[in-house]
């Protein structure tokens, strides 16, 4: 084994085959994804890293920059000028989730025709365009995708931003709940079809509903739908089986999720949340990864009159702004160590929680998430 | 531009920028100004009970504080709103709320939910005052979702008109006619001085401005650092710490580990504020949008005094902007 394997997070990520990054918006989901990415490709192994939405420039840095939904492999090169030990190999795609639908649909219609008929219906497009739900639910059906067929020995999957961390890990369910009988069957049922809504449904509650909604919506648009079912028709069994296997797949021992967090108080509360929400449903959390942990400079307590009074008289002007400014940051550092440290305790002794610091700068190249490495696997 | 002066404000942005932060201080900006207003949050499971001291924020308007109140609009309360106006009788609406057609349906149906919540918008922004035809509120302002589904929401009362038919499709063109009058609403986009935030914020004003036909008023630029030395100390400071004389001139008064602090710190500190500025720069030069700038304000616990203060902050900014 490699040297670096000795680290809490090697040891983790050493087996997992799918490694997903979660947490709140903006917390470096992203980033360190493509970080844990690059430390599998330099421990020898094909990895495989699915972006959402990356920065501009590490996309060009790791050659994705066009999107297009497909896998490329980052240049070797580049990958030894930043540091990477040869031997492994990394890939890198951006989801597309308009295009991953449409491949979908492209693969699984049944014949030709139906595969016109959904990918141009009205419905449809909204539906794989830009509906809440749809970009997680499609990311979960490329990693099944590309853990089926893509002969990768690890995808580190990066998530999207939801309004709450946890939206992405009920997209299969909830879609294929939608894709489940009762609500299918009823769009399905003839007096639609024929134009007659309502009229024939079976339980007076769903008669109810029926009407309501055909009241509301309009016929029209109902029939719109009930036709986009139809086109759909002989899919639902495919993707409801799919979300099965992907909840399989997440629930297993081969998935490792890593929380991703800013040390700030509400951000963590959001991942002391989420981490509850992963336990309830059987998954694992694998490890946390707190990042832009502000730097401790080491100095506590004021500097005293009698230092200051030694300060060459050329740089006494300079000496208090600079004193106020790294006290009020020393501060914040306590804080997030504080907070930290509360963490570290909630965490236990299973769930390792590695820190990066706050660069001041963004991280945008290889070499970036090289340093990134350097914190997170010690 | 007199931000304030709109009946509805859309407070959207990146996740993570300070949407939340920056929609609560205007609104208490507002009510300062003597406008009562209504702090509309979407499902955000909300920090304000916590940093108001009120009760938990719910579907029922509750009071911050004198002339602020507010509602988060919580998408299995708005279903039962929108079925008990649409219905009327509580026995055609209670069963129909409680069935699993419709539960599945408006969990999965997309743009359901945010057509839903829009129109809750809508409507709180028509409600009037008992016994009266006055509005109950002068002002609304969201707390917006993030980008991506901020313009699910805003786009959804659009769609859902071309596509729809019934009673639907009129109220559907009326929370359009309302989202796109430049008089009575605006969008304020918050934002970071960072690659990514400012990006979004060029993509999402192109698309809130373009296709959505909403006025975007003004960016807030938040959380730019406050520079560490301005002005002569700034100077001097460059000018020292050519040739080390600041480094050896610290070091032999105040010893190794102080010196190195104070001298690592600020340079982290210069570093950022470069980022941020040039950001800064990046985004005036692409948005012909007044910005107004709200420092990082260093408070170790955020807590309501440090919304007030955000909340002059951006008073005194959208005064010199107006
Ligand atoms: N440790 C760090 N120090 C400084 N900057 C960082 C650090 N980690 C990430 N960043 C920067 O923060 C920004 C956001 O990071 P990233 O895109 O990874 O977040 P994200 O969680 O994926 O965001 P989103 O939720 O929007 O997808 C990027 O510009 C990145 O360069
Ligand atoms: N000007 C500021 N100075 C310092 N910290 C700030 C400032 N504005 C916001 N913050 C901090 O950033 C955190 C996030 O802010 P807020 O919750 O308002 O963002 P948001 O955009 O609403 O996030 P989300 O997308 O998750 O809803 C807050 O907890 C607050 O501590
Ligand atoms: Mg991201
Ligand atoms: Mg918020």
């Amino acid at each position: 084994m490699t040297p670096g394997s000795a680290t809490p997070l090697d040891a983790l990520l050493a087996d997992r085959r799918v490694v997903v990054c979660c947490g709140s918006g903006g917390v470096g989901k992203t980033t360190v994804s493509a970080a844990l990415a690059l430390r599998g490709a330099g421990l020898g192994r094909k990895v495989l890293v699915c972006t959402i939405d990356p920065a501009r420039r590490l996309a060009n840095a790791m050659g994705i920059a066009r999107l297009g939904d497909r896998e490329r492999r980052v240049p070797p090169e580049r990958l030894t000028a930043a540091g990477v030990l040869p031997g492994g190999a990394l890939w890198a795609m951006m989801l597309d989730t308009k295009r991953t639908f449409d491949r979908l649909v492209e693969r699984y219609a049944p014949d030709p025709a139906s595969r016109d008929r959904i990918l141009a219906n009205g419905f449809y497009q909204n539906l794989s365009n830009q509906v809440m739900g749809s970009q997680e639910y499609m990311a979960m059906e490329k990693l099944y995708e590309l853990r089926e067929e893509g002969g990768y020995d690890q995808i580190v999957l990066d998530t999207p931003p939801t309004k709450h961390a946890l939206d992405f890990l009920s997209a299969s369910r909830r879609m294929s709940e939608f894709l489940d009988g009762s609500v299918v069957k009823w769009f399905l049922r003839p007096s639609i079809l024929a134009g007659r809504a309502g009229a024939q449904a079976v339980r007076r509650g769903t008669r109810a509903v029926a009407e309501a909604l055909d009241r509301l919506l309009g016929l029209s648009f109902i029939k719109d739908l009930s036709e986009f079912f139809q086109a759909f028709e002989g899919l639902f069994d495919g993707f409801r089986e799919r979300a099965r296997r992907v909840e399989e797949v997440l629930g297993s021992a081969e998935t490792a999720f890593v929380l991703v967090t800013s040390p700030a108080p509400w951000t963590l509360a959001e991942a002391d949340y989420f981490r509850g929400r992963l336990t309830e449903r059987g998954m694992s959390l694998g490890a946390v990864v707190v990042n832009r942990v502000r730097a401790d400079y080491g100095v506590n307590g004021t500097l005293s009159a009698a230092d200051l009074a030694r300060v060459p008289a050329q740089l006494a002007p300079l000496v208090p702004p600079l004193v106020a400014s790294l006290e009020a940051h020393q501060a914040l550092a306590r804080g997030d160590a504080r907070r930290l440290a509360a963490l570290r305790e909630r965490a236990g002794p299973e769930v390792p929680v590695a820190t990066v610091p706050d660069f001041p700068t963004d991280v945008h190249d290889l070499e970036g998430l090289m340093r990134i490495n350097a914190h997170l696997f010690r | 531009m007199d931000l304030l002066g709109h009946r509805l404000l859309f407070v959207t942005g990146k996740g993570g920028v300070g949407k939340s932060t920056v929609a609560a201080a205007l609104a208490l900006a507002a009510a300062r100004r003597g406008l009562r207003t209504l702090l509309v949050e979407m499902d955000t499971r909300s920090m304000l009970a916590e940093v108001f001291g009120t009760g938990a924020v719910g579907a029922v308007p509750v009071e911050l504080r004198a002339g602020v109140e507010a509602v988060d609009l919580e998408p299995d309360h708005v279903a039962e709103d929108f079925l008990r106006t649409h219905l009327r009788f509580e026995r055609v609406w209670r069963p129909i709320l409680e069935s699993r057609v419709w539960h599945t349906f408006y969990e999965a149906a997309p743009g359901l939910k945010e057509l839903l919540c829009l129109g809750k918008v809508y409507r709180l922004e028509e409600e009037v005052r008992r016994y009266s035809r006055v509005r109950r509120w002068d002002l609304l302002v969201v707390d917006a979702p993030a980008t991506g589904h901020a313009m699910g929401l805003l786009n959804v009362s659009r769609v859902a008109s071309r596509i729809l038919v019934g009673p639907l499709r009129r109220f559907a063109q009326r929370i359009t006619d309302l989202v796109t009058d430049p008089e009575r609403t605006a969008a304020c986009i918050v934002t970071l001085a960072e690659e990514m935030p400012v990006n979004e914020t060029l993509e999402l004003h192109g698309r809130l401005t373009g296709k959505l036909g909403l006025k975007v008023a003004c960016v807030i630029l938040n959380a730019l650092v406050r520079p560490a030395l301005e002005g002569e100390a700034r100077d001097r400071f460059e000018t020292l710490r050519q040739g080390d004389v600041l480094r050896r001139g610290l070091e032999g008064a105040l010893g190794g580990g102080p010196a190195t602090a104070l001298l690592d710190c600020t340079e982290a500190q210069l570093a950022r504020e470069a980022l941020q500025a040039r950001y800064a720069r990046r985004l005036r030069r692409r948005l012909r949008v007044p910005s107004v700038e709200v420092p990082w304000l260093a408070v170790p616990e955020w807590d309501l005094r440090a919304v007030e203060e955000v909340s002059h902050l951006l008073e005194r900014g959208l005064g010199r902007v107006r």
